[in-house]
This record gives structure tokens, C-alpha cells and sequence, in this order.
């Protein structure tokens, strides 16, 4: 089995629950979302984000506007959609209900006394 | 001396050396190859170039007006290359299901859906055709020529029948994978359920009429 593959494909199958996330707060700029995503170490290079928040966007999770940046070029401001927000509150159940059920799964059985 | 090359990225320009410029050129059509059969392409690599433009950026200064070879790898390290996305959208599949090598498909007889050999409806299959045509085409020789009897017995003693089900699925065409087989093998379950359960009512029905 290749563990390298698996792993990766964990941190995958959580980026976009984070991505939604991160964007929930407030209205955010790609750059900070990928400062956000690399700080948690969740995100090994930038070119992924890219076709991940397309996709979003297609699939009308996202809304973006453009906004004019004085020291380069312009910046694209991401929020969430209503149906964003359903989206992600779904995702945070599933995530939720998974880390519970997967914790106590791993955790060292104890021993009843 | 290196010689110095303007890029034009997003409307900014840019001033990179030689080796820097032959680097990043690469590496932009690598991208542009990556994302060019995908949905929003365009959109993708645009915000990608974006993204590099003001990476860029953050590599010059007033001291600084050219960005060298080691600034492009940096950047691409930041980036990653395309084999490092592996995006896991849907258009993926799809792009891979079209992309796929298409089987070569071989002549079987189709031994479960026959009439005698099997021989016409395996021909169907291998032609793409529906098997009824081959029949109607094999009996209108029959009564023109005769012949089409003993070419039909040389075929059914020449062709193979399909037993196995990576033999059926050869002789459809479709790949033979572990899941192309899991549902062919789901299918003839079903079939056999189906099979039994006809067999049972039966059993049933005359038990009944028995009594």
C-alpha cells in the first residue's frame, strides 16, 4: 500500500472543508487563504488551490470580486454563497461525526477495572 | 553577462534573465498543458499567473530589478508542478475515462446469447451490430448460395466461445479491470437470481395446480 498516496489523499478530502472554512469569517484573498492553508500544513503547494476554488466557484459555492491592488495585480476577494454556507455546515457535521467515530477507534482501549 | 529578457505576466512586466526566462517559459507551458482539457482552464491558469506575478513581486527591490534562475525555482518550489495538483474533480474522470486506450476487442463466440453457435451474435458484437442483422444476413446466403451453412460451421469450430467473463468483456470491448469484471460478475448474479426465482414460482404454481 502506498502510505505517501494515502496521506495525501486525507489532506485532500479535508481541503475543501477548510477552504470553505477559512472563507466563512470574512471575505478573503486567495494569498490569505493560502497563508492560512500553510499554516496548518495542509496545503504542500500553491498550484492546488487553483482548480480546487474554480471548482467551487463552478459549482456556485463561491462568489469572488475583483479588487484593484496598488503593488501588483488585482486581487480576487472570495465569499461564500448560500448554498456555500449550507455546504459547509454539512461538511462540518460529516467532520464532526468522522473525528469522533475515528478517535474513538484509535484511541487505546481501556482496560475496565 | 547574462543577457536579460522582458515577460509580460498579467500586465506586469518583468525583467529575467536568460536562464530564468527559458526556465519559467517551460514551466508555463507545462501549466497550460496540464489544465487545457479542463473545465475553467482558462480561469485557472489565469489566477496561477496571478499568483506568479506577485510572487514575483515580492522578489525585487529597488537593488533588485531582475529576477534570476534561483528566484524561478523558488517560486516554482512555491507553485509546485503540475504532477504535484492531481486535482480530484470530476472533469478528471472524465478527461481519464476519454483518455483511456481503447481494448482490442476480439471475436468470441457469445455463447449466452445464442441461437445456435453463438456465432452471429458474436460476430454482432465485434462488428457493432445487432445480432438479428447478422442472422437475417447469414439465412438470405443460406437460400442465395448454400454456402453460408458451411462457413458458419467452420466459424463455430474456429472461433472461440467467450467462457470467462475477461473473455466477455474482451469481446464487448470494454477494458478489463477488477471493477469491469465485478459488475459483469454482478450481473450474471442477478441474472441467476433472476433465473431462480422464475424457477421457484414455477415450482410454486405447479405445486399448487397439484394439490
Amino acid at each position: 500500500m502506498d502510505i505517501e498516496k494515502t496521506n495525501a489523499q486525507m489532506r485532500k478530502g479535508v481541503l475543501e472543508l477548510c477552504v470553505l472554512s477559512i472563507i466563512s469569517d470574512q471575505e478573503v484573498y486567495t494569498s490569505d487563504i493560502l497563508l492560512s492553508l500553510k499554516d496548518a500544513q495542509l496545503l504542500v503547494v500553491e498550484g492546488t488551490l487553483y482548480p480546487l476554488l474554480t471548482r467551487l466557484k463552478n459549482d456556485s459555492l463561491l462568489s469572488y470580486r475583483w479588487e484593484e491592488s496598488s503593488a501588483g495585480p488585482p486581487r480576487k476577494y472570495y465569499s461564500l454563497t448560500d448554498q456555500g454556507k449550507e455546504a459547509l455546515s454539512s461538511l462540518k457535521d460529516t467532520w464532526k461525526q468522522l473525528t469522533d467515530s475515528v478517535n474513538q477507534l484509535l484511541e487505546p482501549k481501556k482496560t475496565s477495572k | 553577462m547574462n543577457k536579460v529578457l522582458d515577460i509580460n505576466i498579467k500586465g506586469i512586466i518583468f525583467h529575467l534573465d536568460e536562464d530564468a526566462f527559458n526556465k519559467l517559459n517551460t514551466y508555463l507551458d507545462e501549466i497550460n498543458k496540464h489544465f487545457s482539457h479542463k473545465k475553467g482552464c482558462d480561469e485557472i491558469i489565469s489566477d496561477i499567473e496571478n499568483r506568479l506575478a506577485e510572487l514575483f513581486q515580492q522578489k525585487l527591490s529597488d537593488k533588485k530589478q531582475v529576477i534570476t534562475l534561483e528566484d524561478v525555482d523558488e517560486v516554482i518550489s512555491i507553485m509546485g508542478h503540475p504532477s504535484d495538483f492531481d486535482d480530484d474533480s470530476e472533469d478528471d474522470n472524465s478527461t481519464i475515462s476519454s483518455n483511456r486506450p481503447k481494448v482490442k476487442k476480439r471475436l468470441f463466440r457469445n455463447i449466452d446469447e445464442r441461437f445456435l453457435g453463438g456465432v452471429c451474435s458474436g460476430l454482432g458484437a465485434y462488428l457493432n451490430i445487432d445480432p438479428t442483422w447478422v442472422r437475417i444476413i447469414f439465412l438470405l446466403a443460406l437460400f442465395l448460395a448454400g454456402g453460408s451453412v458451411i462457413v458458419y460451421i467452420v466459424l463455430w469450430i474456429v472461433i472461440p466461445p467467450a467462457r470467462t467473463v475477461s473473455e466477455k468483456l474482451e469481446m464487448q470491448g470494454d477494458p478489463v479491470t477488477i471493477s469491469n469484471i465485478e459488475k459483469a460478475f454482478k450481473e450474471e448474479m442477478s441474472e441467476i437470481k433472476d433465473k431462480l426465482e422464475d424457477l421457484t414460482e414455477k415450482a410454486k404454481e405447479s405445486f399448487k395446480k397439484k394439490k
